[in-house]
């Protein structure tokens, strides 16, 4: 179109489109400063939103990931802390028991002490057998009964092979309990009953020698599960930081899809500005001059 | 040319003069006024006296005067053809582009209150079960996420549904008007014609048509074709809407909710031919009627019934996929085989979807067969989330779509309207009132008004020393 006639209508229109423009971008600037997002809306940048959504939704998952760790890690070292007082308690009474099995040299009254003392260390132990985390026998597994072990019987509650787990990451779980049959033994092969043996056979005078190799394999055994159960609080806390870096660099991702670079949007925001401005003035210039105001 | 002659022809250009200092003044008057079209008196010069009467009259004759012969409104049939049909395609883009704007904003993503939230949310609370399943207040926790998931799906439907209504009202009001502006466009024809036939200046009735027409054309892509008769016809689909004299009606016939959309799709029929749907080929009610399109395959449906059925899709998915799992688990009472999530029967599935469970003891938790606190099954429909084909991922599916649809419908809005603008520039360029002008054309008419009336008086001068003063030699 070649250069027709620019009439007053024409310009009018033209300065206040101008100026509407200048106007919207302004705003649109504005938000993105004051909001600190340059993703308001899906169509904003359709392919961003859908790395946004992603990224989100792992780190929701991460942010449940760290819940279930916590959890984990209480378990963990609530067994931990149970395992090391139930090692503590046999020491003793592997102790009570060497001192016991020298008992030519003893007095009826100095077995009866031993006996009970050995006594008063397996209700301790099972003590520490059935602690709870949270309501829940941490050496019964998935099984939701009070106590793992039988205070009479010494029978054990617990499903034999069933874990806790807790999930670390979208692939891998951790168990998180104690196998409390591992660890005690169950019923009449237990280490309650072995204990219970000991003592019976301190007061009937009996030779328990034999049963001091009874009583430090119950310590092995405790030993071994307390081993794997450090193992898994390892493995709980590696997984802990793992998932502070991975929360760490989601965050990352998320802010650089949807937030501004500051340094940009005011850079932008003052060149508007002054766009906006210098349209304002020339407007203002431009509109206000007309042929009659230079006739006489 | 007789000895008055002069007189007549000065007093031929003291009326060209005032004639045309009327026309500025008319111009002036209307310089803001919408629509108006700038005139001009057209005049010829007046011939000498009998010239080319007879080959027998010669020697050289001076013109008569001046006579003005019309009253021109100057316009560019072309130009406002641009204008209309850049009218009617940024209209189109402005209702569709309006529509997506719509289905984009009920999403309301990426935020942290959407859809894809609340999902997170929903399997962390399976997580948080899977720990602890023993614990009431997590089952109640994780039933308040699952409804609150649930009524998020509801509301998406159902303001889809309502944003479809909104739409088709919408419609309505469009039909309503255009049947009106081609009502007033047929009575300007029929007042045009015999104003013209009569002899007249149509020029101010025309503009008005013109604007009709070019609303018209934004309301319905209509074309126009002149007619000799200073007419138009006005032809919208193939067929002629307005003819001379009388206007056709159009009316919008079609389903009335979304959800018997699919069945009998919105559409537009002549009343005086019921039955037979009009293709409306541009303009806002083309705009509407494609947003109002039931869902297609593929998502290429209207907006909003497409995200109604992507909420269904949503809500049947999630149930299908939850269920499938908490079927194989068992609660704490071994009862095995429950189902998570139930549709009412005859409600569209985003609707219908409800909780089955009301407590802990409804959720099945465990796998079955292991103990009264075994979480897994908890765990493996906590694990859904990230499932490639789960309702994550047609949620954020959809949500990506949607954006690049509105940005797609945005950039046409955007570059219609520019061209819109381009073409109303020139329009105005042609038609509308330059005041620099008219003062210019004021100056120059009252100049000639002048020279016209010196030279009456000089001729009067003139006439004057040959009546009054011719003869008295020696007197």
């Amino acid at each position: 179109m070649s250069i027709g006639r620019i009439t007053s209508q024409q310009q009018m229109a033209t300065a206040q489109r101008n100026i509407q423009a200048g106007r919207a971008n302004l705003a649109r600037l504005q938000e993105q400063a004051s909001t600190g997002k340059a993703l308001q809306k899906p169509s904003d940048d359709p392919s961003g939103t859908g790395a946004a959504l992603r990224v989100r939704a792992e780190a929701r998952a991460a942010q449940q990931y760290a819940v279930n760790i916590n959890d984990g890690l209480g378990w963990s070292n609530t067994v931990d802390a149970s395992l090391s007082g139930a090692e503590d308690l046999l020491r003793r009474a592997i102790d009570l028991t060497t001192q016991g099995a020298n008992s030519g040299t003893m007095s009826a009254a100095s077995r009866e002490a031993i006996a009970t003392e050995l006594e008063g260390i397996r209700n301790d132990l099972i003590s520490q057998a059935n602690t709870q985390y949270m309501g829940r026998s941490v050496f019964a597994g998935d099984s939701d009964t009070g106590a793992a072990f039988d205070p009479t019987t010494y029978a054990f509650s617990g499903t034999p092979g069933a874990t806790v787990e807790r999930r670390v990451s979208p692939t891998e779980t951790v168990g998180v309990d104690g196998n409390g049959a591992s660890a005690f033994g169950t019923g009449s092969t237990s280490v309650f009953a072995v204990l219970d043996g000991i003592a019976a056979d301190l007061r009937a005078g009996n030779q328990i020698g034999g049963k001091l190799t009874d009583i430090q394999n119950a310590f092995g055994n405790l030993v071994n599960q307390h081993g794997i159960v450090g193992a898994r609080m390892a493995r709980l806390e590696q997984a802990q930081t793992l998932n502070l870096t991975t929360s760490t660099n989601l965050e990352t991702q998320r802010s650089g899809i949807e937030d501004i670079d500051p340094a940009k949007v005011i850079i932008d925001l003052k060149s508007q500005e002054l766009t906006y401005q210098s349209a304002l003035s020339v407007t203002a210039r431009v509109l206000q001059p007309t042929l009659l105001s230079f006739l006489s | 040319m007789s000895t008055f002659g002069g007189l007549h022809t000065a007093y031929s250009g003291l009326a060209a003069a005032r004639a045309a200092m009327d026309v500025t003044g008319q111009n002036i008057a209307n310089a803001t006024t919408a629509g108006y079209t700038r005139q001009r008196v057209t005049q010829e010069s007046i011939g000498a006296t009998g010239a080319g009467a007879s080959i027998f009259v010669n020697g050289t004759g001076v013109g008569t005067g001046v006579s003005v012969t019309g009253i021109q409104r100057i316009d560019d049939q072309m130009v406002d053809q641009r204008l209309r049909s850049a009218t009617a395609s940024s209209s189109y883009w402005s209702v569709a582009s309006g529509a997506m704007d719509t289905v984009e904003s009920s999403l309301g993503e990426p935020s942290e209150t959407g859809i894809s939230a609340t999902l997170g949310d929903f399997w962390a609370s399976w997580q948080n079960l899977a720990n602890n399943p023993t614990l009431p207040s997590a089952g109640n926790a994780l039933l308040a996420q699952a409804s609150q998931l649930t009524a998020q799906i509801s509301t998406g439907y159902q303001t889809a549904s309502a944003d479809w209504s909104q739409a088709r009202d919408a419609a309505s009001a469009t039909v309503a008007r255009i049947n009106e502006t081609a009502g007033r466009i047929a009575q300007l024809n029929t007042a045009i014609r015999v104003t013209v036939a009569g002899g007249g200046s149509a020029n101010e009735l025309i503009d008005q048509r013109a604007t009709f027409l070019t609303s018209l054309s934004g309301l319905t892509g209509a074309t126009v074709r002149s007619n000799s008769d200073s007419t138009v016809d006005v032809i919208v689909g193939g067929y002629t809407m307005v003819g001379t004299g009388s206007a056709r009606q159009l009316t919008i016939a079609g389903a009335s909710t979304l959800v018997s959309a699919a069945g009998s799709p919105v559409r537009v029929e002549w009343a005086d031919k019921p039955g037979v749907t009009v293709e409306v080929d541009g303009g806002a009610l083309a705009g509407s009627l494609t947003s109002l399109a039931p869902a297609a395959a593929g998502g290429s449906g209207g907006p909003f019934a497409e995200a109604a059925a992507l909420y269904n899709t949503l809500a049947t998915s999630l149930a299908t996929k939850v269920n499938a799992v908490h079927s194989t688990g068992s609660t704490a009472s071994g009862m095995t085989g429950l189902a998570f999530f139930s549709f009412t029967a005859g409600a569209p599935a985003a609707v219908g979807l409800t909780l089955v469970p009301t407590s802990l003891s409804g959720i099945a938790a465990g796998s079955a067969g292991s103990g009264a606190a075994n979480g897994s099954i908890a765990d493996a429909i906590g694990r859904i989330g990230q499932a490639t084909d789960g309702p994550d991922v047609i949620w954020s599916d959809f949500v990506v779509s949607v954006g690049s649809q509105t940005r797609n419908a945005a950039v046409q809005a955007t570059l219609t309207g520019a061209t819109l603008t381009t073409a109303t520039t020139a329009q105005t360029s042609q038609n509308s009132v330059d005041l620099d002008e008219e003062t210019t054309n004021l100056i120059t008419f009252q100049h000639a008004y002048q020279g016209a009336a010196r030279m009456m008086t000089a001729v009067d001068e003139m006439l004057d020393v040959l009546i009054n003063r011719t003869g008295l030699v020696g007197r």
